[in-house]
């Protein structure tokens, strides 16, 4: 095929080059109805591309699926441990707990964990909930507690929940007296537990 | 060949377009040279492309995906209407008679074991629909939307939401672009809502807010009734303007039709916790269905080898209207989410005619009207909207997966700028395909899966936005990279199973 015949191939039939201001645009610029015949070349790099971020995102997702694994596998081995720390009478894997307030480091590659719950069936609003601090690895389904802390639960209806932080926490025993949050604050801010109710800081938006 | 590629049809069969615009099959050269081989081959060919009468086993294995469907879905339903599973939103009890059908509760290995039962069954149905009978295939969807429609909600507080808003407006006389749900929390519906979501205004568009606002008056649960029917009506209409464009475009419809209407994360996770994405989908098939069904030529007609009509006289000034309220409908899909707007420069730059541009403009100027009249400068401000939604980030979101998978904590503000500067780059390169002709459709339905994949805040409901599009689009690779996104998506949900309930 001719260089000519090429380029005539390229153009657009003249109806495809649009009116007006369109028909004066150079080939390779004007738009066109239809995409010319190539090679093939464009639409195999397209799909290389398209396999590469496949291939990405599957590796990813796998990934993010095994780490996700391991995650709930420590939640399951902390709500456990902190039924057999705090039920003197424990007996079985599936002792009570009530209210869980469960925070997980998942974002960065620490194992440390703290539950915080009721040991009896209240609203968590007005009590004192437990604390416990985990870390290391799952051992036969059970986590070591380092530490922990009384928590003051603030709040007061479904959607002010229980808040972790150390301006409501107290008597901090174990390992829980000298190590820190991971923001860099102590696990407990309050001397004493509190003797008024103090509105919480929460819901101020 | 490379017709054959885009269409998506039979290789090794040559397919040529008939007088009607229908693609009729001859067999390959090669068939004439060896006899029965060659007939074999070309039978075969013949009998996939045209979607023959399905033999004996393709019907068994359809009924086994078909109940295997229902079977899942139900199960769902019927353990969710026990209630007290961690996988349904605090909700007000309406689905008690329902209760007794199996007595246990939802938990996490019933729910993923069945999506997983019903993602493979999905699989193994979608390449058998063009064999099996239509009625059959409607009446599946039908069973399946049912078990959704009297069942209570799954997975999310995004309809308890709408309602929050619609009552809002119509009964507190409080604007939702102002005002958040914490501002009745003396309503019926305030304990519903999400906590992510009870200081924040709504994300919707003004007109889809209207149109809540009648279902205010009926009360929590007669709302909650209202926004399932709302949800349904918009799915059977997604699913019909889906089969239409299959049809226009000469692919199998039967096939579109299974591929959107029975799709998990459709049926599961969408219609089943009621949500109002259906609402926009359905207006923007509306819209492209409107454009492909003009006759003009510029509908990829020289890819497709489709005998679409060239406008001359008269046949002007319908195109003209047709394309102008194609254009609308997508600003009103627009004004009820706002990302469907994302489709709208393909449209119009694919067609390249004024009917989409007076089309756009007056259906602004008219629903932002109506909007600023109803909601103030509030109601009209989409940007601020979108850009505080985009800065929302979900576990799911692949950009959160790909976090991890390079050891970081989770996505950083810079990773926010980063994606939107990789979507604008798939944008305008898009764009630039859709100039040199490349199918518009396409184009939008990959803009639609580059929104999903790039954002960081995705959920499910997100990822049937491309799904249509890539069902109708004649390049098959949008609906491979739909479906192979979505897989990875329910991939994603199923480590539950692994860790003790």
């Amino acid at each position: 095929m001719s260089t000519l015949d090429q380029h005539a191939r390229e153009r657009p039939p003249a109806g495809a080059r649009g009116e007006g201001l369109f028909a004066r645009l150079p080939s390779w610029l004007a738009p066109r109805d239809s995409e010319r015949r190539g090679r093939g070349e464009q639409r195999l790099i397209e799909s290389f591309i398209l396999i590469v971020v496949a291939l990405l995102l599957a590796v990813a997702t796998i990934h993010d699926t095994a780490r996700e694994v391991g995650i709930g596998e420590r939640l399951h081995a902390d709500l456990r441990s902190w039924v057999r720390y705090t039920d003197p009478y424990f007996h079985d894997a599936y002792g009570t707990y009530h209210n869980p307030l469960i925070e997980q480091n998942a974002t960065t590659f620490t194992t440390r964990d703290v539950v915080c719950a009721n040991t009896a069936d209240v609203k968590p609003a007005g009590t004192v909930q437990v604390c416990l601090i985990f870390k290391g690895p799952v051992h036969n389904g059970f986590r070591r507690a380092v530490g922990g802390y009384y928590l003051y639960a603030a709040g007061k209806d479904i959607h002010e929940p229980v808040l972790d932080r150390p301006q409501y926490s107290f008597g901090c025993f174990g390992g829980a007296k000298t190590e820190l949050r991971p923001d860099g604050e102590p696990n407990c801010a309050m001397a004493s537990p509190p003797k008024v109710y103090d509105p919480p800081l929460i819901g101020g938006r | 060949m490379r017709q054959a590629r885009h269409s998506g049809r039979a290789q090794g069969a040559a397919i040529s377009t008939g007088p009607a615009g229908a693609p009729s099959v001859a067999p390959p050269a090669r068939a004439a040279g060896a006899p029965a081989l060659g007939r074999l081959i070309a039978r075969r060919a013949r009998a996939h492309a045209q979607g023959a009468p399905a033999s004996r086993w393709q019907i068994a294995l359809g009924a086994l995906a078909a109940a295997a469907m229902v079977l899942t879905t139900g199960w769902i339903v019927a353990d969710a209407a026990v209630g007290g599973s961690p996988l349904l939103p605090y909700s007000p009890y309406f689905t008690g008679w329902l209760r007794h059908l199996t007595g246990d509760r939802l938990t996490y290995s019933v729910f993923l074991g069945c999506l997983l039962g019903f993602t493979a069954a999905y699989a193994a149905l979608m390449p058998l629909a063009r064999h099996l009978p239509t009625r059959a295939l409607v009446a599946l969807l039908a069973l399946l939307y049912l078990i959704c429609l009297i069942g209570p909600i799954l997975l999310s507080t995004d309809v308890f939401s709408y309602i929050a808003y619609a009552r809002m407006g119509a009964i507190h006389g409080l604007n939702p672009y102002v005002y958040a749900p914490a501002n009745i929390a003396h309503d019926p519906i305030y304990p519903f809502v999400g906590g992510d979501w009870i200081f924040t205004q709504t994300a919707y568009g003004p007109l889809y807010t209207l149109l809540s606002y009648p279902f205010a008056f009926l009360g929590v649960v007669g709302a909650i009734w209202g926004m399932k029917a709302l949800a349904l009506g918009g799915c059977v209409a997604m699913d019909w303007l889906a089969w239409r464009c299959a049809q226009l475009r000469s692919i199998d419809p039967r096939t579109a039709l299974i591929v959107v209407g029975a799709n998990p994360l459709v049926v599961i996770y969408s219609l089943a916790s009621a949500h109002n994405d259906f609402l926009m989908i359905a207006l923007m098939m509306l819209a492209i269905f409107l454009t492909i069904g003009a006759p003009v030529a510029a509908e990829g007609s020289a890819a497709a080898g489709s005998t679409a009509r060239v406008p001359t006289g008269g046949r002007r000034a319908m195109t003209l209207r047709r394309e102008a309220w194609s254009a609308a409908a997508l600003v009103v899909g627009a004004l009820v989410k706002a990302t469907v707007a994302a489709i709208l420069p393909f449209m119009i730059l694919g067609r390249r005619r004024a009917g989409a541009i007076l089309g756009t403009v007056a259906s602004l100027v008219v629903g932002l009207g109506i909007a600023y009249l109803a909601f103030g400068i509030h109601g009209v401000d989409i940007i601020s909207v979108l850009n505080r939604d985009s800065m929302y980030v979900s576990t799911d979101s692949f950009a959160t997966e790909i976090a991890h998978l390079l050891g970081k904590p989770g996505v950083y503000p810079i990773d926010h700028t980063i994606l939107k500067g990789v979507l604008v780059a798939i944008g305008l390169y898009l764009l630039w395909r859709t100039w040199r002709g490349y199918d518009w459709v396409a184009a939008a339905g990959w803009a639609l899966l580059a929104i999903t994949v790039t954002s960081t805040w995705l959920l499910a409901w997100y990822l049937i936005w491309p799904l249509p599009i890539a069902a109708v689009s004649r390049d098959r690779r949008l609906l491979y990279a739909t479906l192979a996104v979505q897989l990875f998506f329910v991939i994603h949900q199923i480590s539950p199973l692994f860790t003790p309930e």
